[in-house]
């Protein structure tokens, strides 16, 4: 995850063919996400949530901010990404 | 990433690339406290935030007073503050120096983690409910290198800089209305009236 290493060079590295080595990871993967309550969680109590008030009030004094929201791509492939992107700009083009 | 057929396209987003696009909320620390990792790249950010689980316990006072802040792409409400879009006075001008200044750390959260994990900028090709799985396993992973004081990644070479800059600089769209200052703002802007 961290190398963006292709699953056959893990496999080599460890000995082990690539269909096993995607088993493992996707194993390990789905046993990491399943603790995501214990490490990704909301303040649960009045400590904790004046606490990160404290932390946000010393970076540029806005008051009672709990966190700061926002969104991000994370960027995937689709199949026949090449083709769909072609005609799709052409289409768009064309329209416009 | 394999979604195929009529499906595919609504994960297209507005700049043209296949995405998922991912809702998180992060703490001073840059430490994610919420994440949402179930829309395609064609939702809109405030459409996540309103259909989230957040949002109903702010809606229902669980965290109090506490207020969210969020860039120009969310509404105005008394849990989620967003920049004034034509500010004026001097307590308009601190508000909106503050409240970016702020939010900044969500923009750096999302920064380190696709430092640390640079699969999440260069693409993923793998199934959706995996793409999805590794998304929450990097946070994760993150958050538990940020409490652990794991040293920041170095600074990645430029055309990946540049793969996370094309993720990350889509144009904003103005949600509110310009001019008049949302009723929601106005007792934070009496506290920038005494700095």
């Amino acid at each position: 995850m961290a190398t963006n290493n292709f699953l056959i060079s893990v496999g080599d590295f460890m000995n082990i063919h690539k269909a096993t080595a995607g088993k493992y990871i996707w194993q390990v993967l789905q046993t990491i996400a399943r603790y995501l309550s214990d490490h990704i969680h909301f303040p649960q109590n009045q400590n904790e949530l004046s606490s990160i008030k404290k932390d946000f009030y010393q970076l540029a004094s806005m008051p009672n901010v709990v966190g700061a929201l926002d969104c991000t791509h994370i960027k995937i492939e689709s199949p026949g990404n090449f083709f769909r992107n072609n005609i799709f700009v052409y289409i768009r083009m064309y329209i416009v | 990433m394999l979604v195929g057929g009529a499906e595919a396209e609504t994960f297209r987003n507005r700049k043209g690339f296949f995405s998922l696009n991912v809702q998180a909320i992060c703490n001073a620390n840059l430490q994610f406290m919420d994440i949402v990792a179930r829309w395609p790249g064609s939702a809109h950010d405030s459409r996540i935030f309103a259909n989230s689980r957040i949002k109903e316990k702010f809606e229902n006072g669980v965290f109090g007073n506490s207020v969210l802040l969020a860039d120009s792409g969310y509404p105005n409400k008394k849990y989620c503050l967003t920049p004034l879009t034509n500010p004026v006075q001097q307590r308009e001008i601190l508000y909106n120096e503050a409240q970016i200044r702020t939010r900044n750390t969500i923009e750096r959260a999302f920064g380190v983690l696709k430092r640390r994990f640079p699969v999440l900028s260069l693409g993923i090709r793998l199934a959706l409910e995996k793409v999805q799985c590794i998304v929450i396993v990097a946070s994760i992973l993150h958050n538990i290198a940020v409490s652990v004081n794991e040293i920041e990644p170095p600074p990645l070479p430029d055309n990946i800089e540049q793969a996370i800059l094309d993720t990350e600089n889509l144009p904003e769209e103005p949600f509110n209305n310009i001019g008049n200052v949302p009723l929601t703002v106005i007792p934070y802007l009496n506290h920038f009236n005494n700095l």
